[in-house]
């Protein structure tokens, strides 16, 4: 099967290729359906994008769909819906959309407009789910202000990132806004920490240093740390 | 479309089933995203559900899930019905559309002998049109032409078809899943739902 291969400027209408790769700015018009599509310089869609791996080290955009099965992403991307198995950003990635993945690690930050659905859900880095974000297991480092509308899940654990140390400098420069804010966080086995929500609800719940929480329901076991704000706790 | 609904609390108690279990469930698309209907009440955001949909679809998730997985059970859900297709014969037969509205589609299309789901549920739609008794023949063909034009659009929506009429004058409103408020001379004649057609469809071709 043909490659696409776009060094300097160009232009391409869409198709089914085996390797694109764009070193310099390219633009394609229609849809794309590939083995590896590697974007080095800047990359422009008008349509969905199908392919087997997506590596983007600068920037891409993709007016339609994404639909892959690896994503890396060290630079920025935006597009519509996003499904794949398994999302590396170490950069920047916005959803207009829906983000359907089996695995996601997230070194950089996402913003994702509608639901977001994930079999495992690694956040060392910044994250806004416009709506809900729903996944297996939640492992999150704070790093910064993450933000969702409604969490659930099976095990959702939310801590603080970095070393003491280094919360300690963010402290002295006034930057220590390191929370995950959420309207509901549902789940069965919830360890939090500094999470701002209005509602907690779960089977086994640690609430930990700050948290602000307007309530929390549980069905089994809840222990709340002394550093945290719970207005009301009560069991189901 | 008035129905009962049990808040998520309730729901979970009553089945025995987990926060996670659920949302599980809904991220493998056992359970439909429109069932979950999201109210402000007094303690802030809730869900409520649909009250028998979602007992009789949990009971009978729980009552799979030992011998499929969950992959295999919302294929049972939601059998890829784009693939079936029936001959017209067929579709006579088992009295899921009557001549007259094959007629109208072959005048419409053109002389079919097998026809698409699609084609088939759109069929569906005026056959169970014309049995109410509420609309004309005549309207019955602007109706189908309504269906061909944007069914597609609805597809997996909680879609509806209103038919109404003032002053004499008729017209068909297909609308995705929110409210329609109407003027006081409109005279709402026939309002279908249209995923209960499908459900009701979908018996009736198994």
């Amino acid at each position: 099967m043909r490659d696409l291969v776009i060094s300097g400027s160009g232009s391409a209408s869409g198709g089914t290729f085996d390797h694109v790769k764009i070193s310099g700015t390219g633009k394609i018009a229609g849809d794309l359906e590939c083995s590896h599509l590697k974007v080095n310089g800047a990359l422009k869609v008008d349509g969905n994008v199908k392919a087997k791996k997506v590596t983007i080290n600068g920037t891409a955009e993709f007016s339609g769909r994404l639909d892959s099965e690896e994503i890396h992403i060290q630079g920025t991307s935006s597009s519509d819906d996003l499904k794949c198995k398994t999302l590396k950003i170490s950069g920047a990635a916005k959803v207009n959309g829906c983000l359907s993945v089996e695995e996601l690690k997230l070194k950089g930050s996402i913003d994702v407009e509608k639901d977001c659905e994930a079999e495992v859900f690694e956040a060392s880095g910044i994250f806004t789910i416009g709506r809900l974000l729903n996944a297996g297991t939640i492992d999150v480092k704070l790093y910064g202000t993450c933000r969702a509308k409604e969490i659930g899940g099976e095990k959702i654990s939310v801590r603080k990132g970095g070393s003491r140390f280094n919360r300690l400098i963010k402290s002295l420069f006034l930057l220590a806004d390191d929370t995950l804010k959420a309207e509901v966080i549902e789940g069965d086995d919830l360890d939090l920490e500094n999470i701002k929500a209005d509602v907690v609800r779960g089977n086994n719940v640690i609430i930990g240093e700050g948290c602000e929480i307007g309530l929390v329901e549980y069905k089994q076991n809840y222990s709340g740390e002394n550093g945290a704000k719970v207005t009301e706790a009560k069991k189901i | 479309m008035e129905q009962e609904l049990i808040s998520k609390k309730e729901l979970l108690e009553m089945t025995g089933i987990s926060y996670g279990q659920l949302y599980r469930w809904k991220r493998k698309n056992l359970i439909p995203e429109d069932w979950f209907i999201r109210k402000s009440t007094y303690t802030g955001q809730e869900t409520f559900f649909p009250r028998e949909k979602i007992l009789g679809r949990i009971n009978k998730i729980k009552s799979m899930k030992d011998d499929l997985s969950l992959d295999e059970i919302a294929r049972h859900f939601m059998p890829d019905l784009k693939q079936v297709t029936l001959s017209k014969e067929e579709c006579l037969k088992r009295n899921i559309v009557s001549e007259l509205v094959v007629r109208i589609f072959t005048e419409q299309n053109g002389e079919k002998n097998v026809f698409t789901f699609d084609q088939i549920f759109q069929l569906f739609v005026l056959e169970k049109a014309l049995q109410s008794g509420q609309i004309s023949l005549e309207e019955g063909k602007l109706l189908l032409k309504t269906l061909v034009l944007h069914a597609g659009g609805l597809k997996g929506k909680n879609g509806e078809l209103v038919f109404i009429r003032k002053m004499g004058v008729s017209a068909f409103i297909l609308a995705g899943a929110t409210e329609i408020f109407f003027d006081p001379e409109v005279n709402v004649l026939l309002r279908l739902s249209l995923a209960d057609l499908l459900e009701e469809l979908r018996l009736r071709m198994e």
